[in-house]
């Protein structure tokens, strides 16, 4: 058996493990990532098909420059990342038979207005919106949807608020809650313009590895760890299996980037206290639904503009971006009616009618669907709906959690991932100082 | 050998799709991975990039 010793291992290079790791290594801890894949990233790069960069996962830095994913590049001072736009992505809402953008200061405010019946509808709407936000946040034990019913029955207004939750948090507006869709918002309200990357998002998963490697930390790639060591209620370390031989990392810190139903897998349930399973069981419910890659001849949608239909079937959400051979390339999340359960074939079917009906010019474009994807369960769009994450640290000392199940409040997918780990990171500064 | 996919674990993410350098998978409406037995050369590329562990030599 192999021995290595480190300051903290990290079990999963995704974006989450990838902003701690690089974050303790420039701090000055040594530092191990472990990663089962062949590649690194997890969610958070994307694979080369046919001449297209196919994301795995993420596509738009959520928050811009104020992401923290952002902000973690500049402060581990990693290499530069391209924009592949200058200026805002306009953003069209397609409901009630028509398109209206989404631009500037108070669009939000703008387009509740558009949407209303009346000015009475607008001002009395506005006026609820503003007061969960700054003075009673609604509770959690009623969906959005049915929050919003009570004051309001315009149709037009309820998919304005389904195109926004269900595109940000990957779950309808009748299965959040009313309260976790007003966490949301007051982050979103903090965030900067979203931006996409010249070569996508894998940029920054290799800005990171860089910084983690100069700062003599390792990324282990086709490593996959087997056991959480735990001993007197501590993590100590953890066991991997690396090309069929047994590897033990010993570590002051253990963070886990593998989701909390993994971390308890392999620390041993019988390690966690009783109300901390629970809590996970209930709450670490991931985000799912299905997703399509759509290549063209000629542009259906002008990138990089994001369109939200809600006059379809099932909400979509199409990104559109160039292709490095000149093509065009659109990108579409469609939001099942249950994101807990749904027949994908089923979906398949109803996204083909949608798709003709949002774009008739899909065959003058020369138009394709190149790859139809289930996000779900061990890899879904967020392993936990936002807004109702778990926290970061686990009853087992020196063991916790980073990634999209963890989410500090206010933050959304890879976005929140990254926030996670700077929590994580500040928590370990201020507990042990490296070897 | 050759690579067989577990129906029940597979849930259609299509990262094998994306990295089989013979152009093997597809995802049908299914979203349960299909090989194509004439393209695939058993290269067990797939094995490892499979994140929940779907594929497996039979």
């Amino acid at each position: 058996m192999e021995r290595e010793k480190c300051d903290c291992v990290i079990i999963g290079s995704g974006i989450g493990g990838m902003c701690a790791a690089a974050r303790l290594a420039c701090s000055g801890y040594k530092t191990m990532v472990i990663e089962k894949l062949p590649i690194i990233g997890g969610r958070y790069t994307q694979i080369d098909y046919k001449g297209y960069k196919i994301p795995t996962g993420a596509w738009m830095i959520l928050y811009g420059k104020n992401d923290p994913v952002y902000h973690t590049l500049t402060e581990v001072k990693a290499p530069g990342i391209e924009m592949a736009h200058t200026g805002p992505i306009p953003q069209i809402y397609r409901l009630g038979g028509k398109d209206y953008e989404m631009k500037g200061k108070g669009a939000l405010r703008d387009m509740i207005s558009w949407a209303s019946r009346d000015k009475d509808e607008a001002d009395r709407v506005v006026t609820l919106l503003k007061r969960a936000m700054l003075w009673y946040e609604p509770p959690d034990t009623i969906t959005f949807d049915d929050w919003l019913f009570q004051y309001t029955d315009n149709k037009t207004l309820h998919d304005l608020y389904q195109c926004l939750i269900a595109a940000w948090c990957g779950a309808n507006s009748w299965e959040i809650t009313a309260g976790q869709w007003f966490r949301v918002l007051k982050g979103m309200a903090l965030g900067g313009n979203p931006f996409i990357l010249k070569n996508g998002v894998k940029d920054i998963i290799d800005a990171l590895e860089k910084v983690i490697k100069g700062n003599k930390g390792e990324v282990f790639t086709k490593t996959r760890a087997r056991k959480i060591i735990v001993e007197d209620g501590a993590a100590r370390g953890i066991i991997a299996e690396r090309q069929g031989e047994r590897l033990e990392i010993e570590a002051k810190t253990v963070i886990s980037n593998a989701g909390p139903r993994k971390t308890i897998e392999l620390a041993g349930e019988n390690n966690f206290d009783r109300a901390y399973l629970k809590e996970v069981q209930q709450r670490v419910r991931p985000a799912a639904g299905i997703d399509y890659m759509i290549v063209s001849d000629e542009p259906m949608l002008e990138p990089p503009t994001v369109l939200f239909t809600a006059d379809t079937r099932r909400l979509e959400c199409f990104m559109a971006d160039r292709s490095p051979q000149g093509k065009y390339i659109v990108r579409t999340a469609s939001v099942p009616e249950s994101t807990v359960l749904y027949s994908p074939t089923k979906e398949y079917n109803i996204f083909l009618q949608d798709l003709k009906d949002t774009f008739p010019n899909f065959d003058k474009c020369g138009g394709k669907i190149l790859i139809a994807r289930n996000f779900y369960d061990e890899w879904p769009f967020y392993r936990s709906w936002p807004g109702d994450c778990i926290g970061q640290k686990t009853p087992i000392e020196s063991l916790y959690n980073v990634g999209d199940a963890v989410i500090p409040e206010g933050y959304i997918g890879g976005t929140g991932a990254a926030e996670s780990a700077r929590v994580v990171v500040e928590d370990i500064q201020a507990r042990v100082k490296p070897d | 050998m050759t690579v067989v996919v577990e129906e029940r674990k597979c849930l259609g993410c299509a990262i094998c799709v994306l990295i089989c350098p013979q152009d093997a998978m597809r995802i049908p409406p299914s979203f349960i991975v299909n090989i194509d037995k004439n393209k695939c050369n058993d290269c067990r590329e797939c094995l490892g990039f499979c994140p929940v562990d779907a594929l497996k030599e039979a």
